[in-house]
């Protein structure tokens, strides 16, 4: 539906937020109230609208235009406009608003959205708009973290803001705050930099497979910004070739999404590490170094171009504490002291997360020279020990081990795994982008310890799931104690918490693996039908003669696996 | 006989399949050669055109102190002498057990005294450089066959030529304004090949189908180990030593700068078909993987497409022969079993005949000790020994897990899909088949250092991979036992009312009416059905 039909229909007085450019102000029938979105609007406090229109071309740029809702009286219905989306926005109605009376949200013909919501009596426009603003995104990045941002001076403030886009620098320290806020845009002292929405534009949806070659960034494909639409446009394609007329923010909104670049000259105005990596020599064709360079990119664009950056960069600028990625327990039980050293030595490389370690020996205990030793393998990586008797079921070995825990989140780490240093960072990452209350990664890369060979199995990445692999389960600890934490079993411990999420409403997203390599060494008489299982055709993707771990796992010398006694 | 990694080449470099690319050869003209090569002619009736094939040898950029050229005559009327013009150090040798151009080419081979063999048909001219350019390939890989370019042309521009007046345009790099403006003609098939697979870098473990010896050169140890040349065949003698070649571990390198000119058209190519036709049993009785000319009938050939071995010490005798039977119902018909035991322990010394240790042995060797397909040896065959005699080697580790019918032929295909060197099935009870290439295995042999496991060069060079065995069709090989004929005793019975059934095995019996029984009766009507059901359904209601 086009927008002027949606403002035809619209209840008066209507006021319409729109981006700039996306309504005809000559045009405009009557009774309608044109304000451009993100400006803030003036004198229209004491208004109650019939109707409150907001326009944009995507989900990102509503987002960003409702950063700072203005304040602009109360309304009856909120109406949503989306030039182009893949999926309609669902906002959420408060308890203290009037009850709803209607809720429509569709996909239009022509690849954009319309989203109708009208209540029994009038509700508060800024609210609404911030609610909006929520809901249009991943959970992840709801919050502001911290930082207090104005489109502009509000003289009748009472607390100022920490950031102002726009308008002029206070002369004097605010007596609440003790600081002048800082400005961005124009005049001020801090630069603007190209920011992504991640809770918009991420790995999400990345497809490891193509049905295109590299395809190249034109026109045809891109009808202004890129947008989440234009992203979707393009996964099925192996690469996309950026050309140098493309924009930093096209660049860094690909990369945030994985969506794997080449380009010959990068944008002016890219983070240094994400320019490199545009111009880097990558096979393509080669599903895995493909995906890896993947990785590469999101990374990249997430420390220089995202919303967590942004927020980071801003805070410091003006003096604020802001919240940054959560801080992380990593439990890890094991039975074998043999593993210790290993075990450790996967959480000690971890790297960009703030972690403890929350070691869970099953059946022994560590004496305080071994306790010293970890520790000092352990650098700045706190350490809390939780032994248990051998009697105890594994789970409640973990459940021990998640009580003692004073992180945020719980990793689940398993002890003869390898782990690629940026795993837990990724899965924050991944945590943050998808809204998911578990996330984890697959086991795709298994080493087979008999027969000395590596398996890439078929795996789906990037999308909801119903199962992770153990060993990269990541939740917070609230939705643990929520499911009852590690159910008290002795085996199936992984399954059972996957499952109680689910049954909770909980979402566990699956994100990229390569990182993650599983150690199978199957003991018992039944190893090799374990084994079979590894080498179906139905799952396998790629073997390897021998142990190799993807370019994301950096493995050190001493964590190679010993070459296997031949098979009978 | 064991060999030593490396052969006569000092490094030896890797080459993947048959992707001889990653070789760098030096450029013509900017290198010192130091192997000796013997250039084997082998000739028939050839005096016309080899005192030009000699002219253009006497030009050679190669040096002379390292080059020999030995005419292998095998005309009936022999050869009166060697022409004026030739290279320095050329003999003529005759004579043999046998005729035919194997026969001379074998000769040949023998007499030589070079490093490296160079085979040149005696109706090719050669330009200046073309031993120079294929004795380059020798330096970096002692299993390599290189094979020249070769132009066919017809020779009327060389008539009323001189055979000085050849040399000098040879060492001039004349010929080329010759034979200028003529249709030249490329050997079509091998062309067609060359391109299909650029330039055989892509033909895997078939790069052998185009090895043709008109001009080729190859180490003459290589040769002699691949056996020589089959005496027994008078034509397509080249195809068939190209194949053992190969499984000798050879790379097939055709080498474009190694230009000649044939000097008419070959008899292959002009009576092709009655060649063909001619070839294709000899052919299809020692290539295995020229898998169109084997019939599926069950037939055996000299060279078998897969060898299974199986070590029975220690095993029981109805696991083995349960294994070994499912073995020999594979679907694959040319396949031989070789049988790892004790059998030279079984004598004829008195024993308590069911209370023999060797009782196993006893049961397994009455077994299958009349089956052609199948043979007992005494140690295990290593490849560094010798080479498998089939194109595949199948070795099962425990004799608890056995082939299906298909299996072995889906393994088969599966490793010929891929050209991989080696494919391993995994069994539940953690023992192992194992499918080996044995070019895949010679040539890592060849190249690997000491230190080197035997399957990770195999996997570098041909690529490995493990499968489930259960799922490619591998089953409890008790669960397979039993398939035997069906019986055939009974009671006299009438010739005039003998069931109309093929061989009257037990299933058709079964299904044929007893002689002289009432014909069956109809099947019930429709209506009949309903009513039986309805006339049921009251019955228990009442």
């Amino acid at each position: 539906m086009s927008l002027p039909r949606v403002l035809e229909r619209a209840a008066r007085p209507t006021l319409l937020l729109a981006q700039p450019g996306l309504a005809d102000r000559a045009a405009l029938p009557e009774g309608v109230r044109l304000e451009s979105l993100g400006d803030p609007v003036a004198g229209a406090d004491e208004e109650r609208w019939g109707c409150v229109v907001v326009a944009a071309r995507d989900r990102a740029a509503l987002r960003a235009g409702l950063e700072a809702p203005p304040a602009v009286g109360r309304t009856r219905a909120l109406v949503t406009w989306l030039a182009e989306a893949t999926t309609p926005l669902v906002p959420r109605v408060r308890p203290e608003w009037p009850d709803p009376v209607e809720l429509d949200a569709h996909l239009t013909d022509d690849g954009g959205a319309v989203t109708r919501l009208r209540l029994a009596g009038v509700a508060p426009t800024q609210e609404l708009l911030a609610r909006l603003r929520v809901d249009a995104g991943s959970r992840g990045t709801a919050a502001s973290g911290g930082l207090v941002v104005a489109r502009d001076d509000d003289p009748d403030a009472k607390v100022p803001a920490d950031v102002l886009r726009g308008g002029a620098p206070a002369d004097d320290p605010s007596p609440v705050t003790g600081r002048a806020a800082v400005v961005v845009r124009g005049a001020g002292p801090v630069a603007a930099e190209v920011t992504v929405d991640e809770g918009v534009l991420n790995p999400t949806g990345f497809r490891r497979d193509w049905e295109r070659l590299v395809v190249e960034l034109s026109a045809d494909v891109l009808h202004g910004p890129v947008t989440e639409s234009t992203v979707a446009a393009l996964r099925d394609a192996q690469g996309v070739r950026v050309p140098g007329s493309a924009t930093a923010y096209d660049v860094a909104a690909l990369a945030m999404a994985g969506v794997p670049l080449l380009a010959s000259t990068p944008p002016e105005g890219l983070a240094p590490a994400l320019a490199a990596l545009l111009t880097a020599e990558v096979d393509l064709s080669d599903a895995v170094a493909r995906e890896v360079h993947s990785v590469h990119l999101r990374r990249a664009a997430a420390a220089g171009h995202s919303l967590l950056a942004e927020r980071t960069r801003l805070g410091a600028a003006a003096g604020v504490r802001v919240a940054g990625l959560p801080t992380v327990s990593v439990v890890l039980a094991t039975r074998r002291r043999a593993l210790l050293d290993f075990a450790v030595t996967q959480v000690a490389k971890q790297r960009g997360a703030d972690i403890e370690l929350v070691l869970a020996p099953h059946g022994f205990d560590l004496d305080a020279e071994l306790r010293a030793a970890l520790r000092s393998r352990l650098g700045e990586i706190p350490l809390v020990v939780v032994p248990s008797p051998r009697s105890a079921r594994f789970g409640d070995v973990l459940h021990a081990a998640a009580q003692a825990a004073s992180g945020e989140v719980v990793l689940k780490m398993d002890d003869d795994d390898w782990y690629g240093p940026d795993v837990a960072t990724d899965l924050l990452w991944a945590r943050r982008t998808s809204g998911a209350e578990l996330v984890g990664m697959p086991a795709e890369l298994v080493y087979l310890d008999q027969l000395g060979i590596t398996v890439r199995r078929r795996a789906v990445v990037e999308r909801s799931a119903q199962v992770v692999a153990g060993g990269t389960m990541l939740i917070g600890r609230d939705d643990l104690r929520a499911v009852g934490g590690f159910r008290s079993v002795v085996k199936y411990v992984d399954a059972q918490l996957l499952a109680g999420v689910r049954l909770a409403g909980g979402r566990v997203h699956r994100t990229q693996g390569l990182g993650y390599l599983l150690r199978r060494t199957a003991t018992g008489h039944t190893w090799a039908t374990e084994l079979g299982y590894f080498l179906s055709r139905r799952t396998v993707a790629a073997q390897w003669r021998g142990f190799r771990p993807s370019p994301l796992h950096e493995v050190g010398p001493d964590e190679w696996p010993a070459r296997p006694a031949a098979v009978s | 006989m064991a060999r030593p990694p490396g052969g006569g080449v000092m490094s030896q470099a890797r080459v993947r399949r048959n992707d001889w690319g990653s070789i760098r050869v030096p450029d013509v003209g900017s290198w010192t050669p130091t192997k000796a090569v013997s250039v084997v002619i082998p000739t028939f009736q050839a005096e016309r055109t080899l005192p030009l094939v000699l002219a253009g040898l006497a030009a050679q950029t190669y040096p002379a102190h390292l080059l020999e050229v030995i005419v292998s005559d095998d005309s009936p009327e022999p050869l009166a002498g060697l022409p004026e013009v030739r290279p320095e150090r050329t003999r003529l040798v005759r004579g043999g057990a046998s005729w035919g151009r194997a026969a001379a080419c074998h000769r040949g081979a023998l007499a030589a005294d070079g490093e490296v063999l160079h085979w040149l048909d005696s109706d090719m001219l050669v330009e200046a450089d073309h031993v120079e350019a294929q004795l380059r390939w020798h330096d970096a890989l002692d299993h390599a066959v290189v094979l020249g370019h070769k132009w066919f042309v017809d020779p009327s521009p060389l008539d009323g030529l001189s055979p000085e007046e050849v040399r000098d345009a040879v060492a001039a790099g004349r010929l080329e304004e010759w034979f200028a403006g003529q249709d030249r003609e490329a050997h079509d098939w091998v062309e067609e090949m060359y391109e299909r697979t650029d330039d055989l870098r892509e033909a895997g473990p078939r790069a052998h189908r185009a090895h043709v010896g008109a001009t080729a050169s190859l180490h003459r140890a290589l040769y002699l180990e691949a056996g020589g040349m089959d005496l027994a065949l008078k034509l397509g003698e080249d195809s068939e030593l190209g194949y053992r070649l190969a499984e000798c571990g050879a790379v097939f390198i055709p080498d474009r700068a190694a230009r000649s000119w044939h000097l008419g058209r070959t008899h292959v190519m002009r009576r092709q078909d009655e060649v063909n036709d001619y070839n294709f049993p000899f052919l299809a009785d020692r290539i295995p993987d020229g898998r169109v000319k084997r019939a599926t009938a069950g037939r055996q050939y000299a060279v078998p497409y897969v060898e299974v071995v199986l070590d029975v010490a220690d095993l029981r005798h109805a696991d083995v022969v349960a294994t070994v039977d499912a073995v020999l119902a594979s679907t694959v018909p040319d396949i031989v079993v070789t049988l790892v035991g004790p059998w030279a322990s079984l004598t004829d010394e008195r024993v308590a005949v069911l209370d023999d240790p060797r009782l196993d042995t006893r049961i397994v060797h009455a077994s299958y000790v009349s089956d052609s397909r199948v043979r007992l040896v005494d140690t295990f065959p290593d490849q560094r020994e010798g080479r498998s005699p089939a194109t595949f080697r199948l070795t099962l580790s425990s004799a608890g897990w056995a082939p299906r019918p298909r299996a072995l032929n889906r393994m088969v295909r599966e490793i010929e899909w891929t050209h991989h060197g080696l494919r391993s099935a995994l069994m539940p009870d953690g023992s192992t088949a194992r499918l080996e290439r044995t070019a895949a295995v010679q040539r890592a042999l060849r190249v690997r250092s000491a230190s080197d496991d035997l399957d990770d060069v195999v996997d570098e060079l041909f690529g490995s991979w493990w499968v489930d065995g259960p799922e490619t069709g591998w089953a409890p090989s008790r669960s397979l036992s039993g398939a035997r004929l069906p019986g055939r005793s009974g009671a006299a019975q009438d010739p005039a009312a003998l069931p109309d059934t093929e061989g009257g095995d037990r299933k058709e019996r079964a299904a044929a009416p007893a002689p002289g029984a009432p014909p069956a009766p109809p099947p019930p009507s429709r209506l009949r059905r309903t009513l039986v059901r309805v006339r049921n359904r009251l019955r228990s209601h009442a």
